[in-house]
């Protein structure tokens, strides 16, 4: 995947570089924006089929920890990105939308760049794509001294390209909350950066 | 996607002469979210410690 990523990066900025000009960046948010739609329906599909996870969200001894840890996930993320931000001297604006991708790259980034900068959604992939790459480093290392902050790292990808990391490095119940933090992240980050957009 | 995503910003020159000054910056940003990403969660470990060893106490059970 990570491989497919870097492909995709290199061959897209080669093309961009030597076969466009600034006047076909309408074309490609077209084209982004309804790529955009497909990847947010399956999405949905996936999030709907999981019926097994769904209802041991449900379960109410586990209910406020579901709920805990995606909002202080969300907290921590925006706050310590907007505090780096501030230090860098980063509008915060910027800061904030940057931070409120969540390691959502694939959505962050394109909205960012489409509707407000492509500057700041330049940032918002760099730093998005970053979160997802360390935090294939990162919970294995975190793993040997804890278990919960492990579904922090990777943010919305903790329901996915994560997962089988958190699994591996730590337990299927941790696994379980990571899965549940991310799908929370991914059905919460759209509206946030919509929101964030509005301001 | 992302390949449309490269291309745009492979086609803004300007865009690429500051790519350098971005990457450090989303770079440290990054060290910033996922820290303060693992500090609250570890501050909900805490103060949820009990629920989350009896969900782990199960899953040895079973």
């Amino acid at each position: 995947m990570i491989y497919l990523i870097i492909s995709a990066l290199l061959t897209g900025s080669l093309f961009g570089y030597f076969c466009l000009e600034v006047a076909h960046k309408e074309i490609l948010d077209v084209i982004l924006i309804n790529a955009l739609n497909i990847i947010v329906f399956t999405g949905g599909v996936e999030i709907g089929s999981n019926k097994e996870i769904i209802k041991k969200m449900l379960t109410p001894k586990t209910l406020s920890l579901m709920a805990a840890v995606p909002t202080a996930n969300f907290l921590g993320s925006i706050l310590g990105g907007t505090i780096v931000g501030t230090i860098l001297s980063v509008p915060i604006k910027d800061s904030l939308l940057v931070s409120a991708g969540m390691g959502w790259y694939s959505f962050s980034s394109v909205v960012i760049s489409a509707m407000y900068s492509t500057e700041v959604g330049t940032m918002s992939f760099i730093a998005n794509v970053m979160r997802e790459m360390l935090s294939f480093l990162l919970v294995p290392l975190a793993a040997k001294f804890t278990d919960l902050p492990c579904v922090s790292i990777g943010g919305a990808s903790s329901m996915d390209s994560t997962l089988p990391v958190i699994l591996k490095y730590t337990n299927t119940q941790i696994a379980i909350v990571g899965f549940i933090n991310g799908l929370i992240i991914t059905l919460i980050v759209p509206f946030l950066i919509t929101a964030l957009l509005g301001i | 996607m992302i390949f449309c995503l490269a291309a745009k910003v492979g086609c803004d020159k300007e865009l690429l002469q500051n790519l350098g000054t971005l990457g450090k910056r989303s770079m440290l940003m990054v060290v910033g979210i996922i820290g303060g990403a693992f500090l609250s969660v570890t501050i909900v470990r805490h103060l949820f410690a009990r629920t989350i060893d009896e969900l782990l106490e199960e899953g040895k059970k079973q």
